[in-house]
């Protein structure tokens, strides 16, 4: 296992946000909403591929599907709804019931992560799943574009370098004594934070969880340096399309909201237009971790376009900011953006799982409706000027083949 | 029709299982009709459901549909301008518009709902476009065995419940010039209601759809004879058999038809394991009826014949208090988790408005699920088993060899 403690070194530094170490309010979240009809709870995990050992990627996806399978057919039988959604930094675990039930769903739950042992049988059928499932995946371009991206951003030998959920070959060698051995040593209730979103009280929400979560000090959590490399980075892909994917490093103090409207800035500027119409698809994702975080673009176009785009994906954010927009433009644009962001959090268990990273980014629990009234021109420029030059990774046939 | 008849039927008594949506606060808008609220505080965000209750015209079946068709891609449009989403559906009961955004933009929504009421003379290449979605549409009730069956089972029922996208003889009659008018003809605005979910106030929504259009009666179409083709297509092309009964229960009681519905479903799942069950509670305002379809391999097609035919009888004999509750439990469950975001909830709430009129409905469904036993699902089978139900056959495509 490799963990470090830099993490831990930005909590101590007192970083905005960060909640009284050790206590256990820190690591529960209650969102009070009486108009709710459901409860969503996200047990968040600091776990990852970082836990894992080379050679075993996917094990941390795959002991969480090992783990509550028992649990399935109990949570249906309460008309409850379980994901798991493994990421790099943390495996999100979310189940959402009626509010009769939530207390007895999430009981079994954290049982289930904390305290029952995996059953060898259902570990491996899980293990046959996913594999089938991965080898199905195999010819998407947009799984192999992100895994290349991934790979070029964050370094072949770095664990966030491969893939979250591994591979068919990596996830059919692991074997249940190494399921086994993972949950016991990582699937511990120091390494979990807990958000409560529906018609609930929080009192009664905290006593229910706290006791199952425990009082102890939350685990550090890590980050292990990485070293993306040198841009850009060109794979053959034998495709009909090319796929070209940039990330954008900002650090841990950069503002994390006008951020987002920059890459959605960057993704309206690069979509398809009377202008641009070989743009097949733009997408845009900001994804903040431990230490900072990234913008990640994505661009699908035809192949022999390849050189004019993937200058234009490199240079985006300097262009944009490079002119002042009039600002009747930019007030639509702003207007456009705050629906979208807002209607990203429409479902209770969105809610729920952008307050428990939180917990685990911040150390407690904000405000999660974004507050736009004072985003500028300026405010958008000093986040794109934070922005460290993009990797980028150009993915498709080359015009030899 | 169908996604409500989906969501009861997927959905239907535990005694501390919470309400659905509580008392709704309801009230007037201009033009007599009518909103209902359901508050949702949590995010500053609102869904506004607007239904124009509406049969199309005699002979213009699809009108409804094609009217929604012409003004879709700019309603849509319009919505993105503030980040928010447009849905459009055409149910058995009513021409529905949904838009979900910011509660910061209510007027801005509620204007651009209102402007679908207002259609004004569609552009002739639009026409074509719009003509062309509702042909595809048709096509595909037709050529899918699901759909395919379904209909069959629903022009047996309620032949007056034309396919929201028409028939190809009404489609004719729809141009530039005669869609204005038989809008005219199928809008009545004392027929609207707005269903709102999400952080608002029922005042606000009344003060922002305070500009509803009044009727013009001055401009109605004739009325035509419709020509609707009852059974006699050619069958859809089908891997498997596909079987269905349908049975009038517009008699009944909503709340236990929508339970037999779905232990009719778990009997026949049971017997048949290789098939794929749907047993479905069809609910609009030309009535009721519990349909079950079936898709099973094609050797397997006698069994399914007999498993169906004795389905009713099976589960009479079989059912009990426990398995009762544990199905309305179920529903009740799944109603809440269907409803889990604003532009759901709106639909939950705004079918059954469209339905009875009363804000309430969805509620007092949801607590009379709570009060079901078997004696009323017992009753519900007798009554089944005394009626003759509508039946259709789509045999599996057999291979025949190339005749030269």
């Amino acid at each position: 296992m490799r963990r470090s403690l830099l993490v831990l070194g930005l909590l101590v530094a007192g970083g905005v946000g960060v909640a009284p170490a050790g206590s256990a309010q820190t690591r529960i979240a209650v969102l009070m909403e009486p108009g709710t009809p459901v409860v969503a709870t996200e047990i968040l995990l600091s776990v990852g591929p970082a836990d894992e050992e080379n050679g075993q990627a996917g094990l941390a996806n795959l002991a969480a599907r090992s783990v509550v399978a028992p649990l399935l057919p109990v949570l249906d039988s309460l008309g409850a709804h379980l994901t798991v959604l493994p990421q790099k930094d943390a495996l999100s675990v979310s189940v959402v019931s009626a509010p009769d039930v939530w207390m007895e769903a999430t009981r079994l739950l954290l049982e289930a992560l904390f305290r029952e042992p995996a059953d060898s049988v259902l570990t491996m059928r899980e293990r046959g799943s996913i594999a089938s499932e991965l080898r199905g995946r195999s010819a998407n371009p947009a799984d192999v574009a992100m895994q290349e991206i991934d790979r070029a951003f964050f370094g072949t030998e770095h664990p966030w370098g491969r893939s979250t959920v591994g591979t068919p070959e990596t996830v059919e060698r692991l074997s249940f004594r190494a399921v086994d051995e993972f949950l016991r040593d990582n699937f511990t209730p120091d390494r979990a934070f807990a958000s409560v979103v529906g018609p609930v009280e929080a009192p009664a929400a905290l006593a229910h969880l706290q006791p199952l979560l425990g009082s102890t000090f939350p685990a550090p959590v890590e980050l292990i340096s990485f070293q993306p490399l040198r841009s850009p980075v060109r794979r053959e892909y034998d495709s009909i399309t090319t796929w070209i994917g940039a990330s954008f490093l900002f650090s841990e103090t950069a503002d994390e909201e006008a951020v987002r409207f920059l890459a959605y800035l960057a993704t309206a500027d690069l979509s398809f237009s009377p202008m641009q119409r070989s743009v097949y698809n733009v997408e845009s994702e900001v994804v903040r971790r431990i230490g900072g975080g990234e913008v990640r673009l994505q661009i699908v176009i035809p192949p022999e376009e390849t050189e004019e785009w993937e200058e234009r994906v490199t240079d985006v954010v300097a262009r944009l900011v490079e002119r002042p927009m009039p600002d009747d433009v930019f007030d639509a644009h702003l207007r456009r953006y705050e629906g979208e962001r807002l209607m990203t959090l429409i479902a209770p268990e969105d809610r729920a799982h952008a307050a428990a990273r939180q917990l685990l980014l911040e150390g407690s629990q904000q405000q999660i409706v974004p507050d736009l009234t004072r985003m500028t021109q300026a405010r958008v420029r000093a986040a794109a000027a934070a922005l460290r030059d993009p990797t980028v990774v150009v993915l498709g046939p080359t015009l030899d083949n | 029709m169908f996604s409500l008849a989906f969501l009861l039927a997927t959905l239907g008594t535990a005694d501390s299982i919470p309400t659905l949506t509580g008392p709704l606060e309801s009230g007037p808008l201009a033009q007599e009709a009518a909103v209902v609220l359901h508050r949702q505080p949590a995010l500053p965000i609102v869904s506004l459901r607007m239904a124009v209750l509406a049969n199309d015209p005699p002979g213009y079946a699809g009108a409804g549909h094609m009217m929604q068709h012409l003004l879709y891609p700019s309603l849509r449009d319009r919505a993105a301008r503030v980040g928010g989403l447009l849905q459009i559906q055409r149910t058995s009961d009513a021409i529905v518009y949904t838009v979900t955004g910011p509660t910061a933009e209510l007027s801005y929504m509620a204007e651009l709902l209102t402007s679908a009421l207002r259609p004004g003379v569609p552009a002739p290449d639009a026409v074509l476009r719009a003509d062309r979605e509702l042909r595809e549409e048709r096509l595909a009730e037709w050529e899918t065995a699901p759909g395919h069956a379904r209909a069959m089972l629903r022009a047996q029922l309620f032949p007056a419940d034309i396919s929201a996208a028409g028939t190809d003889r009404s489609a004719t009659r729809f141009t530039a010039s005669s869609l204005p008018r038989i809008w005219e003809t199928l809008y009545e605005p004392e027929k609207v209601s707005v269903v709102a979910v999400g952080d608002v106030y029922l005042e606000d929504v009344q003060n922002a759809f305070s500009d509803l259009p009044e009727a013009d009666r001055s401009r109605e179409v004739e009325i035509q004879r419709d020509s609707v083709v009852l059974g006699s297509l050619a069958p859809a092309e089908a891997t498997r058999a596909w079987l269905g009964n349908a049975y009038l229960a517009s008699d009944l009681e909503p709340a236990a038809v929508t339970v037999t519905a779905r232990l009719l479903g778990e009997l026949l799942r049971e017997r048949l394991p290789e098939a794929q069950v749907d047993a479905e509670h069809w609910w609009t305002h030309h009535g009721q009826a519990l349909a079950i379809v079936l898709a099973v391999p094609g050797p397997e097609m006698d069994t399914g014949r007999r498993a169906l035919g004795t389905a009713v009888a099976a589960l009479l004999d079989d059912v009990s208090f426990l398995a009762v509750s544990d199905a309305a439990a179920a529903i009740r469950r799944e109603m809440l988790f269907y409803s889990r975001t604003p532009e759901r909830m709106a639909e939950v709430i705004g079918q059954f408005v469209d339905r009875t009129g009363d804000p309430n409905a969805t509620e007092l469904f949801y607590t009379e699920l709570d009060r079901l036993d078997d004696t009323d699902v017992r009753e519900v089978l007798r009554r089944l088993l005394e009626r003759t139900p509508a039946r259709a056959e789509i045999p599996p495509q057999a291979l025949r060899p190339r005749v030269r």
